[in-house]
């Protein structure tokens, strides 16, 4: 791809932005209700397998518009949502955005934002799990009343849930989409789908 | 002076993935201080036309584009939307969607800051610009809370910040109510008359008849032709071609001959008063945090009756139908439904936004999905829906993508949908909005249908000139209280409660309150319209 | 009172964030009784000085995270751990101030930063271009009529009698169809209403209401700061 494709567009801009605002409501449905639900049903070793969720602020707008840039941009973007709509982690919400859409924005760039497939896509879902599992052990303490076997699994399941919510439902999700309308036609994933040259 | 400022030659614009030109050789000038008015059928290249002369076409907006572009001696379709900023100005028919600040001060300083221009500068223009469209009262108004109309007209003292020399409007009254409309042609005018160049696309041509100093008529093949006025265009073109391409005529070119046998002649349909009403609401009251969305709202509504609820936006309409419907339950007063209290399996809701309706892919899938839910298996399904598309003359739409349909046909696809429910009571929520005129006619032709069936209809709305195409009872309703209620005739002759209703009919209409022969506009005139656009669109 | 409730409001967005994240960061890792004291009481003073307005929401899902991470540390800590009744109990205490001082802060933050006010200080402080930095004005702006939209649709979907009798997956995903194409649809009319008012043109741009760093900004940082030093202190004379 020549330079001047990877520069962004303002509708690309204001896409990721609008999306991040049905991703954040998403993400507040999914803190207040599913969270607490979670931890009375599954117990808490087994709650983070819902936790992938809260990474599609980045997986979702990246994978349509295939950007350097995005990933970062809707995460950021979904947690300044929840800030103004008043979770009650403000404080380190934004700090969260932004490191969650920077560990996968690392995981695209390694690819060059060329490679798109499920391992890339899952990869990708994971890897804000690099923050989000130690922020939450050290910040909220949150595997305190854990053994260190039970943090091993507690852990994992960060990456475990990134890979498949964030990473293969949200690829699945989209190419679905993608193929069945013409609405993602204006955007990377839909040329490619519909193998429009670029 | 010479030069003029817009300059178009054997534009030919294609998108991708499309196989033919939607404008195919547009050739065309407009010089400085007059204004262009735009037609053509939905879906021909007006919209295309003006984004290809904003720039966005194709820096946005990717499209093959040949021919010259010239606006004000600079070269869009090179150049590019961004580097027009300052010269080209453009406006879109939903003012929701183009604003991005907080406060109406905030989106007139927004233009100015972007070019980074100096504070002083900034403001100056930003005071000037809202003074300008009459919004000088409003600077800390947020602007959620602005009307419809009130916002597209901040949307216009935006562009208007940066002094463009040309300003293109696509249909920008298609949002709001005709009182607004009015207002924003008036200030075209002034634009107009300060030197500006003005296109507009515009269905209503009433409006913009007087200040329009040539027509461009776009043909559904993508060609062009140039008229110096509307009565022009109409004798080349013909008033029933016209009329199928959405363009809002007046009366008087309905050819009398044809269309003297007035289709579904209205009966009064005002229902048997003795009989308890089918839809009651007494003393009905809505807040949301602490605003009073209703107060103290009567209603009546007989069974087979047609009730038009009339306001402009922010009136608490769409309020209003969502107690009827069920949907909303927090509410004080009283409110009955078929003798019993509202549930939303009482009634079928037609929504402003057909998209909200929609659940599934293709057409005929989501007529099918409706059945489904009364039962039918779905092989059965598919194929009633596929009868019904066809016995209503829609069957092309069949296979099609619901988001891939126009506005009109998507509306016509969530009538028929809610038609499937089978229910007594229809909850049409701005049924012609954003419609022209062919797709209002096709909507008053269903509401029709419906009050033929023995239905009971209540729609609400803000278009005044579509009202008088249906003679219903009337409720108005402003600020969350019932203003008016009466009949059309009534409304008519009401001119004081015109203004808290946002209510303002057709020339026509005017005329015959001021020179005598309402009764035909009541009863006559809408049969020959309904007939010259039926006809017509088929 | 008065004076010191606007002073606190007029902080540099920028400059409070990064002083509360400080603030976090410090009780997560001295997580020591005195320093958590510290900071909860320092949280609450300046949500009480500030006269923050906490909205119903923020104070049940504050009170609900609350009850849910005590109860669900105490049986824990009691049977999966094994430890005793009170020792488990002190721990829970412990990582409840710790939670209860990141509410607040949070509270803090909310209820005196304006977002407008934010995504300048993103730009103008942070140095975020500021093309990105803006966009937080159209999360913002969607977010009422994407929250309206969900609202509205669910309420179409009951009168069509679609939700009970379809799977959940499908429901979702009929929800999900309509806002995309909505929002590609907005977007694009953003972008262009944007674009041609000069949105991009230049990397910089005037600010009408700029955010800046004042000395009421530096004199906070040092307050905060002497006042967290002052609890460390604490904390290592008083052993707890």
């Amino acid at each position: 791809m020549s330079g001047a494709q990877q520069k962004l567009t303002t509708v690309e801009l204001t896409f990721t932005a609008v999306l991040s605002a049905l991703v954040g409501a998403v993400f507040l449905f999914w803190s207040n209700v599913v969270w607490d639900l979670a931890k009375l049903t599954l117990g808490l070793l087994f709650t983070p397998i819902i936790y992938g969720m809260w990474f599609i602020g980045a997986t979702l707008p990246a994978y349509i518009i295939r950007k350097p840039g995005i990933a970062l941009l809707g995460e950021f973007l979904a947690a300044v949502f929840e800030l103004a709509y008043g979770t009650q982690f403000a404080s380190t919400v934004l700090l969260y955005g932004f490191m969650q859409g920077l560990m996968t924005e690392l995981v695209l760039l390694a690819t060059r934002y060329r490679r798109w497939g499920w391992a890339t896509m899952m990869a990708a879902g994971a890897a804000p799990a690099l923050w989000a599992a130690p922020a939450d052990t050290l910040l909220y303490a949150i595997t305190a009343p854990l053994t260190y076997e039970q943090c091993l699994v507690f852990w994992s399941l960060y990456f475990v849930s990134g890979a498949l919510i964030a990473g293969a439902l949200v690829k699945a999700l989209v190419d679905y989409v993608a193929r069945s309308s013409s609405m993602l036609d204006f955007f990377a994933v839909g040329r490619e789908l519909k193998g429009v040259p670029q | 002076m010479s030069s003029p400022a817009v300059r178009v030659r054997d534009l030919k614009v294609a998108y991708p993935l499309a196989e033919r030109h939607v404008l195919n050789g547009v050739s065309f000038e407009v010089g400085r201080g007059e204004l262009a008015l735009v037609l053509g059928p939905t879906g021909s290249g007006k919209t295309t036309l003006l984004l290809t002369l904003a720039g966005v076409i194709p820096s946005l907006i990717p499209a093959r584009v040949e021919g010259l572009v010239e606006v004000a001696g600079r070269y869009p379709t090179e150049e590019g939307l961004a580097s027009l900023a300052g010269t080209v100005g453009i406006v879109f028919q939903d003012p929701e969607s183009q604003y991005i600040m907080p406060t109406v001060l905030e989106e007139v300083y927004f233009p100015g800051e972007n070019l980074a221009f100096p504070r002083d500068e900034v403001a100056r223009r930003a005071v000037n610009a809202l003074e300008l469209v009459g919004l000088s009262g409003y600077r800390d108004h947020r602007v959620e809370t602005l009307s419809t109309g009130l916002k597209q007209r901040l949307a216009i003292a935006s562009v208007l910040a940066l002094d463009p020399e040309v300003l293109l409007l696509d249909e920008p009254t298609a949002h709001i109510d005709m009182r607004s409309a009015r207002e924003i042609y008036e200030l075209l005018s002034v634009l107009k008359r300060s030197g500006k160049t003005v296109i507009v696309v515009e269905h209503r041509v009433e409006l913009a008849e007087d200040i329009a100093d040539k027509v461009i008529h776009i043909r559904g093949d993508g060609s062009c032709e140039v008229y110096p006025s509307l009565r022009d265009l109409v004798e080349k073109v013909g008033a029933k071609s016209l009329a199928a391409e959405g363009v809002w005529l007046p009366p008087e070119y309905a050819p009398a001959a044809q269309c003297r046998e007035a289709r579904g002649g209205w009966s009064k349909t005002a229902g048997n008063p003795a009989r308890t009403p089918l839809v009651e609401a007494r003393d009905l009251s809505v807040r949301f945090g602490g605003n009073n969305v209703l107060s103290g709202v009567n209603l009546e509504v007989g069974r087979g009756e047609l009730v038009v609820v009339l306001g402009p936006n922010g009136s608490g309409k769409t309020t209003l139908l969502k107690v009827l419907a069920g949907v909303l339950r927090r509410y004080s007063g009283y409110v009955s439904i078929a003798g019993g209290p509202p549930h939303p399996s009482k009634v079928a809701f037609v929504a402003q936004v057909p998209e909200l309706q929609f659940t599934e892919r293709t057409v005929e899938e989501e007529l099918a999905s409706v059945l489904q839910s009364r039962g039918y298996k779905k092989g059965q399904a598919l194929q009633r829906a596929r009868e019904l598309l066809r016995a209503r003359g829609l069957g092309g739409l069949s296979g099609r993508v619901v988001y891939e349909l126009s506005q009109g046909e998507k509306r016509l696809v969530s009538f028929l949908e809610m038609e499937l429910l089978e229910r007594s009571v229809y909850l049409l929520d701005e049924p012609t909005f954003g419609l022209d005129m062919k797709y209002s006619a096709f909507v008053v032709a269903e509401v029709e249908r419906l009050v033929r069936e023995g239905k009971t209809v209540i729609l609400v709305t803000h278009d005044s000139w579509v009202l008088l195409l249906l003679n219903p009872k009337v409720y108005g309703l402003s600020q969350g209280r019932i203003v008016f209620e009466g009949d059309l005739r009534s409304l008519l002759l009401s001119r004081d409660a015109w203004e808290e209703l946002a209510f303002r009919p057709p020339r026509y209409a005017l005329k015959a309150l001021e020179e005598g022969g309402l009764d035909s506009v009541i009863s006559e005139h809408p049969a020959r319209l309904r007939c010259l656009y039926e006809d017509a669109g088929a | 009172m008065r004076m010191l409730e606007r002073e606190l409001r007029s902080l540099n967005p920028s400059v409070k964030l990064i002083l509360l994240l400080a603030g976090v960061f410090h009780a997560a890792f001295l997580s020591g009784a005195v320093v958590l004291l510290t900071h909860v009481l320092t949280a609450a003073a300046l949500v009480a000085l500030s006269r923050v307005r906490v909205k119903r929401g923020f104070a049940l899902g504050a009170l609900t995270t609350l009850i849910g991470y005590t109860w669900v540390n105490y049986a824990l800590f009691v049977y999966n751990m094994g430890l005793a009744p009170e020792e488990a109990l002190a721990r829970v205490l412990l990582l409840d101030a710790r939670i209860t001082a990141i509410i607040l802060y949070s509270a803090f933050f909310v209820g005196t930063t304006d977002p407008a006010a934010l995504a300048t200080s993103l730009s103008l402080q942070l140095r975020v271009p500021y093309v990105y930095a803006f966009m937080s004005f159209v999360t913002l702006r969607s977010a009422p009529m994407i929250l309206g939209d969900l609202e509205s649709m669910t309420a179409f979907r009951r009168v069509k009698g679609y939700l009970s009798w379809r799977r959940p997956y499908r429901y979702l995903l009929s929800l999900f169809m309509p806002i995309l194409y909505l929002s590609v649809r907005r977007a694009t009319l953003l972008a262009i209403a944007m674009e041609s008012r000069g949105f991009g043109k230049y990397p910089h741009r005037t600010y009408m209401k700029p955010t800046e760093v004042t000395s009421r900004d530096w004199v906070f940082t040092v307050l905060y700061s002497a006042v967290v030093a002052l609890g460390t202190a604490a904390s290592l004379a008083i052993p707890l």
